[in-house]
């Protein structure tokens, strides 16, 4: 800070020493006619802009509009030195003469907080710089300086000038005035619908600049179809001194509008502040509320929930938020983040939406808090759903799986042993037969069921606990599988359900999915809580949101744990569950 | 008595059983089907006298087998079977064009003369 403050300081001087020095050109020229009257406006306009442009650039570091005032300031001093009588020096002073226009255009045009937004305002700018430099070479070389329209007999004759060129002269200034009308028309145009979008508060703080820059530019627009079409002396002193008034103003117009700025921010502030403690604070209100402020229809209220690392609306929906700094504002308090305002519009003022967002923010943590208590319902209600339908899926499948296997086979069994039954007698051979075929298949029948039954839960899991019951699963299991189980205790029976469905779960997709040659199971209590992990040297790319993986992480989350699945840095895949260990339900609370 | 007889279910363990119970009782197995369209045709094309028709059917269900056999010309007595109980299916079975029910593990020809009767 202690660096701008030096340089802007730097500037004011240099810009004193510049009006300075113009103070005996002016006044020593042998062709200026009006010398103090042009000193006075000199001093007067270039010095008002380098001070207001100064002080703005102070306030507003990173806002364009302080250098574009100092730099119109220093343009409109330099161009004194076309009083000068050494030639080069009149001639340089000539070719900067309307550069400052250039600046003041670029300066209307991007007020108040340094943007250029349209293509429309891209292009006035763009093109009213190539008139008041490119645009102007011509007219330096073609120029008879000596001809009264133009200079008069007492000023410095144009070395560059080559014979009769009159009309070169002409047709290069004329276009230039066609241009600079074109673009005055533009940027009038592009004003009028700058105007439109604005709220009510900005263009209060805009007018003074809007009328002073209007009036300017609508006097020179004057002067250029003057110069083109009539060429009249009292006429154009006329309008050229008619054109100092609004020209003096402009910079302290600009200063009265930063000021307005900040006191219509203040006032936003204020009513945002005595709305949102009069209303009662519910969240339609509060976006509702800054919307007013902000004069943004469209604005959206995005809150950040850490636990997802993403933004949902205040139904706990998720939300996008734009990374693009024109169309969102970041909300903080105490340093932690707690949503973002998405902008409908590109936000013409980014300062006022800080501070509205600012004096918002405690109204925005208690939605933001309430928006993620409903993310975290509605993924509970999702996962209870899934759980529900998982329950409903089981039981349908051990359902079918009874009917088409055991049932069936039984009766089979019954028909085949009436059948052997009336047969006892007149063909006991067949009988026999018949008898043996029933017995393979009530054999057949009794495995189907054991292993059904073992499917809907292991009975070694309740009567011995994790440790035998993962023993018997991965000597089950079809590919080979190393089971380093650290904790041979008891857990509560939700804790070892869930361990024992993760490994089980975990091995079936190994051995459908991974292409694995093998897998190990680690079991491990850390503090208080134990650890499952299965891993595999397979393929790896498995899909946590897959149904399987998916139905874990609702199982597991049911016993308060955490379920990570992750690609392994050589291959294969790891799934790792954390349960907390607690109490078993029936001791709880 | 009706003596010939369409077997069509999609389990065949059963229709082999079947078909040795009936077939030592006197009935004559003139076809089976593992699915409720080609039972319907096989019902139809083979004369018989008689269709066992399975519930639960991998393509249609028993009872819409049993419309089917009942719209066609000729069309052999229908019998529904499943190893479910009757309960389990409320009116269905009342309300189709089928003569009866029986549970697939008492099958037997007696009760398929009695229903027929």
């Amino acid at each position: 800070m202690i660096g701008l403050r030096r340089a802007l300081i730097l500037i004011a001087t240099a810009a004193l020493a510049a009006g300075l020095i113009a103070v005996p050109v002016i006044l020593t020229s042998d062709h200026e006619p009006a010398k103090v009257p042009l000193l006075v406006a000199t001093l007067l306009i270039g010095w008002s802009f380098v001070g207001t442009g100064v002080y703005a650039w102070w306030r507003r570091p990173r806002n364009e509009i302080g250098v574009l005032m100092v730099l119109t300031g220093f343009f409109w001093i330099l161009p004194a030195l076309a009083a000068s009588d050494v030639v080069w020096v009149f001639a340089l002073g000539s070719f900067l003469s309307p550069v400052a226009l250039g600046f003041l255009v670029h300066l209307l045009l991007v007020f108040p907080d340094g943007r250029l937004r349209t293509r429309l305002e891209r292009w006035v700018v763009v093109t009213t710089y190539v008139v008041v430099t490119v645009m102007q070479l011509p007219g330096i070389v073609f120029a008879n300086t000596q001809d009264p329209d133009i200079c008069g007999p007492d000023c410095p004759a144009n070395p560059l000038r080559p014979e009769n060129s009159d009309f070169a002269f002409v047709f290069f200034s004329s276009l230039q005035a066609l241009v600079g009308i074109l673009a005055i028309i533009g940027l009038i145009v592009a004003l009028v619908r700058r105007w439109r979008r604005w709220n009510e508060s900005t263009r209060k703080a805009f007018a003074p600049v809007l009328w002073a820059g209007g009036a300017v530019f609508f006097l020179e627009g004057l002067l250029l179809a003057e110069n083109l079409f009539v060429r009249s002396d009292p006429v154009e002193v006329v309008i050229f001194v008619a054109t100092l008034i609004p020209l003096g103003a402009i910079p302290y117009a600009f200063l009265v509008g930063l000021l307005r700025t900040r006191i219509s921010r203040a006032e936003q502030v204020g009513e945002l502040v005595t709305t949102l403690t009069r209303r009662s604070e519910s969240r339609v209100d509060l976006r509702e509320a800054i919307s007013e402020a902000l004069g943004d229809p469209e604005l959206q209220i995005a809150l950040w929930v850490p636990d997802r690392g993403g933004y949902v609306d205040s139904a706990g929906r998720p939300v996008a938020v734009p990374d693009d700094g024109d169309r969102r504002t970041l909300v903080e308090h105490d340093g932690r983040r707690i949503g973002a305002l998405v902008h409908g519009t590109p936000v013409e003022d980014p300062e006022t939406a800080r501070t509205l967002a600012a004096a918002a923010a405690l109204n925005l943590e208690n939605q933001r808090l309430e928006a993620e208590l409903r993310s975290n319902l509605r993924e509970l209600r999702a996962s209870r759903r899934r759980l529900v339908e998982a329950g409903d899926a089981e039981r349908t499948r051990v359902e079918r799986n009874l009917h088409d296997g055991a049932q069936q086979r039984l009766v089979g069994l019954a028909l085949s042993l009436r059948l052997a039954g009336s047969k006892l007698d007149d063909d006991p051979e067949a009988a026999g037969e018949l008898l043996a075929e029933a017995s393979a298949e009530l054999e057949l029948a009794t495995t189907e069921l054991r292993e059904l039954a073992r499917g809907i839960h292991p009975a070694i899991l309740s009567d011995r606990g994790l440790g035998p019951a993962l023993e018997a699963l991965t000597a089950r299991a079809t590919l080979p599988v190393e089971l380093d189980s650290g904790s041979n205790g008891r857990f509560p029976g939700r804790v070892e359900a869930a361990a024992y469905y993760v490994v089980a779960e975990a091995l079936t997709n190994i051995s459908r999915h991974a292409g694995a040659d093998r897998a190990t199971v680690t079991v491990a209590t850390e503090g208080d809580d134990l650890v499952v992990a299965v891993s595999d040297d397979g393929k790896g790319g498995a899909d946590p949101e897959g149904s399987g993986l998916r139905g874990l992480a609702d199982r597991v989350g049911a016993a308060d744990g955490m379920l990570e699945v992750e690609d392994r840095p050589g291959g294969g895949t790891v799934v790792r569950a954390v349960l907390p260990i607690g109490q078993d339900e029936g001791q709880a609370e | 008595m009706a003596n010939s007889i369409v077997i069509i279910d999609d389990n065949a363990g059963f229709r082999a059983t079947a078909r040795r119970v009936l077939e030592a009782e006197g009935y004559e197995v003139v076809a089976e089907a593992g699915a409720g369209c080609p039972g319907v045709s096989a019902a139809l094309g083979s004369g018989a006298d008689l269709a066992i028709v399975d519930i639960q059917l991998p393509d249609i269900d028993g009872f819409e087998v049993a419309r089917r056999i009942g719209a066609g010309d000729a069309a052999p007595v229908v019998v529904l079977t499943s190893s479910r109980d009757r309960s389990d299916f409320g009116s269905l079975v009342e309300l189709s064009p089928a003569a009866g029910f029986v549970p697939k593990a008492e099958l037997s020809g007696r009760s398929l003369e009695t229903l027929t009767a």
